[in-house]
């Protein structure tokens, strides 16, 4: 496993993190703004 | 090799849609309760659930198909030594990894980024968090699993799910480790779960399961559904909802030249709707000749499985050291868009009625039991709604003892024991909301019937009683001055190890209980941790200060000042807590 490798790998996981982030905040402050504006 | 514009393109538009996918169950979710009244904000321990994901049903289920197509031999003699080795050690190493890691993920990360938030969405009705989870996990993972064909430097974590010359239960688990390890959606739906929605996640994950097991099965379980007339419409909506073993065996094939394979779509992997959506389905009746990657190269099972932490020895591999990111004989359309067959996008106009289909049969799950009128809500719900009277009429429904130490701004009293005297009731407009609070809502639930019989037009309960109105830091009337200042508290958390703390009232059952769980513990006299037990009543102004008391009884666990586990209610055993406790030592 070289450096190259190791960004390739850093990359793919930002990826992974944006794509579990985005789905997640929305039911989150999406779920906590039907809580509390009712 | 960088990404076609026209890919890029077309991946940014799709995003944004899924935006509003995701979005859509929440916003729904709203409507439905503001037009119908709020339901009830419910807490629920999810830990039951956590430990329930990782059972060993489906394992067992994987190895008995496995078992069927061998014995069958569905695997066409192409399971050579190489392959077995893959397949097994696919099968087996990631179920040994994933594991802590989610549990890691679940018990130490997730406390740090959601301090408190466990469990905090457990009040959303079983079929609407079945749709959040549905959306979650799976529009998640065919983001993951189409970014991974599309945009070119990914393609290689994810080969080797796509190299072997066959299909079966063993394509479902084979994947590069580290495209198993980072899946997005497995995060996602333990986060959730956390959250509170772990028993919907439960169904979920086992449906689909179920369903992308025998997508990628050698049994064909969906052909009679096209051989039989009767059983069209069901084949019809099946293949536009589902992966079928049709759909995705396209997605598996080694070339698009035979008018079914369709390895550059069919990315969904429970819902075929994605690609319905996004327009990178295509629909098929009929299987592929042969699957695979046209340059496949045999390579050895480890490189498969751990590039590019090993790398693979054949000359020309894509996974060898200065292999190519895509190989040759598959160029950059074979993991590009789909464009030249944009015209099956028309499939996406049948997107609206699917989904539509989806909502009314996640809704027929939905907890509609609410009785008309009656409400019972969030401690800020219910101030909000107070706040917004001119003269709120609020009625404490526990005992003149309890009222006379503390109670809201403005309420008045009424005892239900014995006679119960309504008089206080004389001066109420029946046409104003009614706002009822007591420990629980027990005692407010058997009035709130009472008044909506004789003619009140709306109710609120307070769900979680007084404690979590003074624990929220809203104004009440007290004749009391705390016992214990934040100070004194802060003081004897900090000097003491390990600390347990019980919270409640000798005024409400379930404190009763759980005081004499502690008191047990008492007994054991073991001098490794310090045991504290607060009365509400006799301490308001330090429950109002700490800021984490929600309701009663609440039982927290602080080690070295830090509070490490906190259970509200009796959603715990004596077990529990000298295991939390064993832990902490």
């Amino acid at each position: 496993m070289i450096v190259k490798d190791i960004i390739l790998l850093i990359k793919k996981i930002l990826v992974g993190i944006i794509i579990f982030l985005v789905p997640l905040l929305i039911f989150y402050y999406g779920l906590k703004f039907v809580q509390h504006a009712l | 090799m960088k990404i076609q514009k026209q890919t890029a393109v077309k991946i940014f538009r799709d995003a944004v849609i899924s935006l509003f996918i995701y979005a859509l169950p929440v916003l729904l979710l709203y409507f439905f309760f503001s037009g119908k009244g709020q339901q009830s904000w419910k807490n629920a321990d999810a830990e039951a659930v956590l430990k329930n994901l990782s059972s060993w049903g489906l394992p067992v289920l994987m190895v008995v198909v496995g078992l069927v197509e061998f014995a069958y031999r569905l695997y066409d003699n192409k399971w050579n030594k190489n392959e077995r080795v893959l397949d097994i050690v696919c099968f087996v190493i990631p179920k040994v990894v994933i594991r802590p890691l989610i549990t890691f993920f679940v018990l130490k990360f997730l406390p740090v980024i959601f301090p408190g938030a466990k469990g905090i969405f457990s009040w959303v009705p079983f079929g609407w968090a079945f749709l959040i989870i549905a959306i979650a996990d799976d529009l998640t993972q065919y983001w993951y699993h189409r970014l991974h064909h599309q945009v070119p430097w990914l393609w290689r974590f994810h080969r080797t799910h796509h190299s072997a010359p066959y299909m079966g239960m063993a394509m479902a688990s084979r994947q590069n480790v580290l495209y198993t390890i980072f899946f997005s959606q497995i995060y996602l739906t333990a986060a959730l779960t956390y959250l509170g929605l772990g028993y919907a996640a439960l169904f979920v994950t086992g449906i689909k399961s179920l369903i992308t097991l025998g997508a990628h099965s050698s049994i064909p379980w969906d052909k009679p559904f096209y051989k039989y007339k009767v059983l069209h419409p069901v084949a019809w909506v099946l293949e536009r909802l589902i992966s079928t073993p049709a759909t995705h065996h396209a997605h598996h094939a080694d070339t698009a030249d035979d008018g079914v394979g369709n390895y550059k779509g069919n990315f969904g992997n429970m819902f075929f709707l994605w690609d319905v959506i996004f327009g990178t389905g295509i629909i098929t009746r009929q299987y592929p000749q042969s699957y695979g990657i046209k340059h496949y190269k045999q390579e050895e099972w480890y490189a498969q499985f751990l590039w590019p932490i090993f790398k693979s020895k054949k000359a020309g591999s894509e996974l060898a050291a200065n292999g190519p990111m895509v190989g040759d004989e598959l160029p950059v359309a074979a993991v590009s868009g789909n464009d030249e067959r944009e015209e099956e996008g028309f499939i996406g106009k049948y997107a609206i009625a699917a989904i539509a289909g989806l909502f009314i049969f996640a809704s027929t799950f939905a907890q509609t039991e609410k009785k008309k009128g009656i409400f019972i809500l969030a401690v800020d719900s219910f101030a909000a709604k107070i706040s917004r009277q001119t003269s709120p009429q609020i009625i404490d429904v526990r005992t003149p003892e309890e009222f006379a130490l503390n109670h809201l701004n403005g309420a008045i009293n009424i005892d239900l024991r014995g006679t119960g005297s309504r008089e206080g009731l004389a001066k109420f407009s029946k046409e104003q909301p009614v706002f009822l609070y007591a420990i629980q809502h027990s005692r407010p639930d058997i009035l709130a019937k009472e008044l909506r019989e004789n003619g009140y037009k709306e109710v609120y309960e307070l769900q979680a009683g007084i404690a979590s109105w003074i624990g929220a830091g809203y104004p009440y009337y007290t004749t009391v001055k705390s016992e214990w200042t934040p100070a004194d508290y802060k003081k004897i958390i900090t000097t003491n190890r390990i600390v347990l703390v019980d919270i409640g009232t000798r005024y409400c059952g379930l404190c009763t209980k759980v005081k004499e769980l502690v008191d047990s513990l008492k007994k054991n006299n073991d001098p490794s941790y310090t045991i504290v037990e607060l009365e509400l009543y006799k301490n308001p102004q330090l429950v109002a200060d700490l800021k984490e008391i929600e309701a009663v009884p609440t039982v927290i666990l602080y080690k070295d000042g830090k509070p490490v586990w906190k259970r509200t209610g009796l959603s715990f055993t004596k077990g529990d807590i000298e295991a939390e406790l064993a832990k902490a030592k």
